[in-house]
């Protein structure tokens, strides 16, 4: 599992620094053969990332004593998390916005928490 | 003498022991609950002996969440020990009266408990972990108005909701696991079966994926047979669900079986989404597909959509909709409050509301 993100990690690393002909994408190849320092991960790269440090920052939640997930929703854009969703005590939301601001790869978190309690 | 000093000197020691810890200890409590009332509308309605009554307009309490007050608090007893109390009270927003408990004053919850690091240990009227397997599974926040809690009061009333003399423990999270286990005393002098009632549940959860299960037996009889609403319904229930969850989306599937002593032994599989499109606005859905084994000809199928904006971190406005549809002697309902019960054939409802939470 963590093989896996550290590839794919390592595989946005690559394409940021244009060096995309490992994606083993032709078209990107020959992109980044005509603008080798200007290449940008692709709107699908992007998504891709997103979605996968969105991923790491729930399972970090999850793994904080005090944490309820449950209701937690954890949207990533370039880099900055935004929370929404809902934790059952008040307490519980400076936990969750520290932890996902210890998390690798978070630049900024907007938080949008609220509190509702199990059976409200 | 020396064993009377030192036991003196002990009682000192100690006094000076229990004095600073309640100097460190802190302890407080605290006021909340939920205020959620809203219009409500059905295109049939049916009376408690199940005749058809025409359309629906009404003022309804809790479309979205119970409306409830209640004071809890915590106080750090130290060693990582601490002492939690909860006491909450349903109530009705129509009418002032008592709504969404077993209809007692402190009728939703009424609990203390000792937390630490290895687990909860919970005293009094509380929910179920049979109860809280359904909150966890539902994909619309267990609404009142259309979701599967219609068919868990359908089912059992207040059974497993508002748990009367009932303790259980919970463990703490370990590798995403938590489990819960609870025992309720019927306390019938001589009657050791009468009113006894357990539930258990195991959960899962990564942040994305969530898996549970629960169960939950209950006998009829015992103290709690008094409370205003039913609470001590003879059954057997079984659920076990999942959901997962992809930035935004959030998915949930459920199964879910209730047989109870002389009455239906309903089957519902239920499932829906929720989606935060932005921090502010949630939409979601969900069907509930329902069939009585004893008689698969008692079916139904209720659908529900709602859209909840959030005005603020406290108060929320919501419109919901639902469509239910009934065969035979099934009389699924649109919503907990102003339509429980609906006849045969398909109804219609819809409720707009506001709830704020403080």
């Amino acid at each position: 599992m963590n093989r896996k993100h550290m590839s794919a990690g390592l595989a946005v690393l690559l394409s940021l620094a244009g060096i995309g002909g490992v994606s083993a994408q032709g078209n990107e190849a020959v992109a980044s053969d005509v603008a080798p320092s200007s290449a940008v991960p692709s709107a699908r790269e992007a998504r891709l990332a997103n979605r996968r440090l969105a991923k790491t920052v729930r399972s970090r939640l999850a793994k904080v004593k005090g944490i309820d997930v449950l209701n937690i929703v954890v949207v990533a854009k370039n880099g900055t998390i935004t929370l929404g969703g809902s934790v059952p005590e008040a307490g519980q939301i400076e936990l969750v916005v520290a932890a996902a601001r210890d998390t690798p790869g978070v630049e900024a978190v907007n938080n949008a928490l609220r509190v509702k309690a199990a059976g409200q | 003498m020396l064993k009377r000093k030192s036991a003196a000197h002990m009682a000192t020691a100690l006094g000076v022991c229990v004095c600073s810890t309640h100097a460190e200890a802190q302890s407080n409590v605290t006021l909340y609950g939920i205020v959620d009332s809203g219009f409500f509308y059905s295109s049939k309605s049916i009376d408690s002996s199940g005749n058809r009554t025409g359309k629906k307009f009404a003022l309804i309490d809790s479309g979205l969440s119970p409306s409830q007050f209640g004071l809890k608090g915590t106080e750090d007893l130290g060693g990582g020990l601490k002492l939690d109390f909860d006491l909450e009270s349903g109530i009705n927003m129509t009418n002032g009266g008592y709504n969404s408990s077993n209809g007692n004053f402190f009728g939703r919850q009424a609990w203390m408990q000792l937390r630490s690091d290895i687990g909860n240990l919970k005293m009094g009227l509380q929910f179920s972990p049979f109860f809280l397997t359904l909150y966890d599974l539902d994909p619309r926040g267990l609404a009142p108005f259309g979701t599967s809690v219609v068919h868990y009061i359908d089912n059992v009333v207040g059974t497993g909701l508002a748990n009367a003399n009932a303790i259980s423990y919970t463990t703490p999270v370990m590798a995403g696991l938590q489990a819960s286990v609870m025992y309720a005393f019927g306390g019938s002098p001589g009657d050791f079966q009468a009113g006894q009632q357990y539930s258990a549940s195991l959960k899962y959860d990564n942040g994305s994926l969530l898996l549970a299960a629960s169960i939950y037996n209950g006998n009829a009889g015992g103290t709690a047979a008094s409370t205003p609403v039913p609470t001590t319904v003879e059954f057997a229930g079984r659920m076990i669900g999942g959901g997962y969850r992809f930035g935004k989306l959030t998915v949930k599937a459920s199964y879910t079986s209730y047989k109870v002593a002389g009455a239906m032994s309903n089957n519902v599989w239920g499932g829906g989404a929720d989606f935060l499109a932005t921090p502010e606005i949630d939409v979601n859905a969900g069907v509930w597909y329902a069939s009585d084994r004893n008689n698969t000809a008692n079916h139904s199928l209720l659908g529900s959509a709602g859209i909840n904006y959030y005005l603020s971190k406290a108060t929320t406005l919501y419109g919901q909709v639902a469509v239910v549809n009934n065969h035979g002697a099934m009389t699924t309902g649109l919503s907990v409050n102003g339509a429980l019960k609906e006849g045969a054939g398909t109804s219609v409802g819809g409720a707009i509301g506001v709830r704020h939470m403080f």
